[in-house]
């Protein structure tokens, strides 16, 4: 694999070049700084640019499109990334090898016209793509309720992230969706084209010579934009006690969440010594979660712990039935306790560890997985994996420990189901 | 070992029957580091009724045995834990139940040969208790309650009980709370012994593999075990009539906005001279053409507002029937039902439509082939659903033409449907 990046003023071209694969992926990423009022305008675009083109004006004829050139397959996600926030438009498309040549030429050409040349009439988005994209925000946005899942974690992040982008919804808002309108979406599309950090990755059997000149040519944009800053979300107050929160429901499961805030991590903390952490406590089958709470005392199907990276937030997530909140909120309470103390083994250690090696050894089998790592190498200066690998060789017991004392519970939310 | 191509995906698959009747098929892949291994029974939900290998008479387990056998096997006689064993090599395992198959697996880089011993191992080394069988019943409780809880869920299991009348799909395959109490210890033994035997097992390797290897690896495991001798296996069998049970249900459950799910149940039995998964191919384009995101007929409904995204559409198959469901969420249920009863009456497709259709197949096929996981999918797919491995499944797609696809129109029918709607309880 070979990687090249072109800073080209206005954006960033990342080539991977490697034949490892019979697809080649692209994704085109535009950030800003993240603004709650602008949500619902970031997650209308990411859906209107595949609903039609000037050239393609119904979805019907994209998706016909699509099917002509081998199943090319798109895909658009506008999502918060703590400080920034990001409109991602991925494609996955066949080698010329395995289809024809000329192939790529007419699906550049075709991925460009979906982002460069939207169906504008009068200056104002088309009117029945913009309604059918807005049944479908708001139907993301009720819809939420419906899977218990999805509806505590969203809530269980509004409560703790109250004033920070954490606390924003990615799928948007529903009191504010009429203020969008087809004609202010379309300036707020101009803007976006001209003054977000637009960065574009592209792996597979490709040329880098080739692949410049197309976008160089096909992408009209020319002012310099400046480096942004970080996207990780520091806390600023840390609880002495933690908050608990109790929410009835109709649903038969109840679900507990326990949310903990991470408490000023180094850099090589939050990259290295978090993920054993987080595997250790509650990120597998041999966790010390799953472990205790579901085989020992089987009080669940599911539990684990998660890291969020970017808001350094560690939560917990159990479904439960009622009647076993108290006890198993004392065991994941002392489990988390455990770590602090260094109740686990210097084998639990070597096992997060081969784990890790393991997961980072796989990314490359998966060309989304490689954009990832380059993306995160720009994006939040995350190490690229061989320097990763050796870095996990030095995390230790002790550091596993030490950091275990900067993580302070802030919120218990219990979204309580019928008693059974 | 034989070894044959996989048409038109560069790869090739090894396959060899040890003589204890175990299959293995092992497919090398270039340039991926990874190593993905399966390990599957062909026993399922739609097995649980079955004349046990030292008995004689016909019995039905409680419903939700094959995936509490699943759960179960990964207790250990030596109390020590199979995923800490994995972890140690930094390898994931992982097991699901399906109507047609169990399987267990492990996917990682490196430390095969001990990956698969302890496939081999845990899978074929049973130990159940009264202690280990009654705590896993509060977590399968527990199971259960979550998909009580996932309207997604209820769907499928709602629309396959007004689908069939006697098939196993009629009920839940996880069982329900009082079913799986009363699974004992006993029950597993005599289940498993009865289907866990390596003639009726097939082990699939894909990824960073030598196949020399992988075999001289599994044959040294299986040496080393004792199996009963292989036995033929009666289980069930079923009349399934080609009616639906309820043509009609109304659910009321905690949703944002109503779904409607339209079970189309077709006898796929009176189509002679045509491969199984050719016909589904077809029936798959007939409903992808008629109501997928290419068609006139879905663009119009969502400017009529009466559907708010694309249609979900998926299929099962039993050995007669084939059901489809189509999904989808809308404020319209009624209108949206007649509307697309009323567009499947029509099946008139185009050489154009054909056309496209074999090119994206293809391309499917091909985007399929490129990573460790999707290819095991697909063998074990075909040896679940038919027995073998379609090495032609590129060929049979070039070769469908509007002369086949115009046979199995006539011979197949859309009147036996079930409709489903879930209304937004307030």
């Amino acid at each position: 694999m070979k990687y090249v990046k072109h800073e080209m003023g206005s954006y960033n071209l990342h080539v991977i070049k490697t034949d490892h694969f019979k697809t080649v992926n692209m994704r085109i990423m535009f950030k800003r700084k993240t603004k709650k009022e602008e949500i619902n305008y970031r997650n209308f675009l990411s859906l209107i640019l595949l609903e039609s083109t000037k050239n393609y004006p119904t979805k019907r004829e994209i998706e016909i499109k699509c099917e002509q050139l081998y199943a090319l397959s798109c895909r658009n996600e506008a999502f918060i990334s703590g400080n920034y926030s990001i409109i991602s438009f991925d494609s996955t498309f066949l080698n010329e090898k395995y289809t024809e040549k000329g192939l790529f030429k007419n699906i550049f050409e075709f991925l460009f016209d979906i982002i460069l040349n939207p169906n504008i009439v009068d200056g104002k988005f088309d009117y029945n793509s913009f309604e059918n994209v807005k049944k479908s925000l708001i139907n993301n946005i009720e819809s939420i309720a419906d899977i218990p899942d999805y509806y505590s974690e969203d809530k269980i992040l509004e409560i703790v992230g109250k004033g920070t982008p954490i606390g924003l919804k990615n799928e948007g808002y529903l009191e504010s969706i009429d203020e969008v309108t087809e004609s202010n979406l379309y300036e707020y599309y101009k803007s976006v084209i001209k003054s977000d950090n637009i960065d574009i990755f592209i792996i597979g059997d490709i040329d880098d010579e080739y692949i410049k000149k197309i976008v160089s040519q096909t992408i009209p944009i020319n002012t310099l934009k400046k480096p942004t800053g970080s996207h990780y979300i520091e806390h600023e107050k840390i609880r002495k006690r933690a908050q608990v929160i109790h929410e009835q429901s109709e649903y038969k499961q109840s679900q507990l969440l326990l949310c903990y805030k991470l408490d000023k991590l180094t850099d090589f903390e939050k990259q290295y010594v978090m993920p054993f952490y987080n595997y250790i406590l509650g990120g597998a089958g041999d966790s010390k979660l799953f472990q205790t709470v579901r085989e020992k005392n089987s009080l669940c199907y599911g539990i684990g712990s998660r890291h969020i990276v970017i808001a350094n937030l560690l939560v917990i997530k159990a479904g439960i039935d009622a009647s076993n909140y108290k006890k198993a909120v004392s065991l994941i309470r002392k489990e988390v306790k455990n770590m602090e103390k260094g109740l686990f083994d210097e084998s639990d250690v070597e096992k997060a560890k081969s784990v890790l090696l393991n997961t980072y050894e796989e990314l490359e089998d998966s060309p989304a997985n490689v954009i990832s790592v380059y993306m995160l190498h720009e994006y939040l200066n995350k190490d690229l994996l061989d320097k990763r690998a050796k870095n996990v060789e030095k995390v230790t017991k002790q550091m596993i420990v030490d950091l275990a004392k900067k993580i302070h519970l802030d919120t218990i939310y219990f979204l309580e189901g019928k008693h059974s | 070992m034989k070894k044959k191509k996989l048409d038109g995906l560069d790869l090739t698959v090894f396959e060899e029957k040890l003589d204890n009747g175990l299959n293995v098929y092992i497919v090398p892949m270039e340039h991926v580091k990874g190593i993905y291994a399966t390990l599957s029974v062909d026993f399922g939900g739609d097995k649980e009724t079955f004349i046990p290998i030292d008995g004689k008479k016909m019995v039905k387990m409680p419903r939700g045995i094959a995936h509490f056998i699943e759960h179960q096997l990964f207790n250990q006689k030596d109390g020590s834990d199979i995923f800490a064993y994995y972890s140690e090599r930094g390898t994931s395992c992982n097991a699901n139940t399906r109507n047609n198959k169990t399987t267990y697996l492990f996917s990682g880089v490196n430390f095969l040969e001990d990956n698969i011993n302890k496939l081999l191992d845990f899978v074929f080394e049973p130990y159940f208790t009264d202690e280990s069988v009654s705590k896993e019943k509060g977590i399968i409780e527990e199971e259960i309650r979550m998909y009580d809880d996932d309207p997604y869920a209820q769907i499928l299991y709602h629309s396959y009980a007004n689908v069939f009348k006697e098939h196993p799909l009629k009920a839940p395959l996880i069982g329900t709370k009082e079913s799986i109490n009363k699974i004992s210890k006993e029950d597993l033994y005599t289940t498993y012994k009865t289907f866990y035997q390596p003639s009726n097992m097939y082990l699939i390797v894909t990824g960073n593999i030598d196949p020399k290897n992988v075999i001289e690896i599994v044959k040294e495991n299986q040496k080393n075990k004792k199996f009963s001798k292989p036995h033929k296996i009666v289980t069930a069998t079923y009349n399934e009539p080609d009616k639906v049970v309820k043509r009609k249900e109304v659910l009321s459950m905690k949703v944002s906005v109503p779904k409607v799910a339209i079970s189309f149940k077709i006898n796929i039995n009176k189509i002679k001279n045509i491969k199984k998964h050719e016909i589904l191919s077809y029936l798959t384009f007939i409903f992808d053409t008629k109501l997928g995101p290419t068609s006139l007929f879905l663009e119009n409904l969502k400017k009529d507002n009466v559907i708010i995204d694309n249609f979900y559409m998926s299929y099962i198959e039993t050995d007669m029937h084939v059901l489809y469901l189509i999904q989808a969420e809308t404020e319209k249920p009624q209108e949206l039902t007649d509307k697309v009863l009323k567009e499947m009456q029509d099946l008139n497709i185009t050489e154009q439509d054909l056309e496209r259709r074999r090119r994206v197949l293809l391309s499917y096929q091909i985007l399929a082939s490129e990573n460790i996981y999707q290819v095991n999918l697909k063998l074990m797919n075909n040896i679940s659903k038919y027995g073998c491995i379609l090495y032609d499944a590129f060929l049979d797609i070039k070769n469908m033409n509007m002369k086949q696809f115009k046979y199995v129109i006539k011979n197949i029918s859309l009147e036996n449907y079930s409709v489903l709607t879930v209304e937004a309880k307030k």
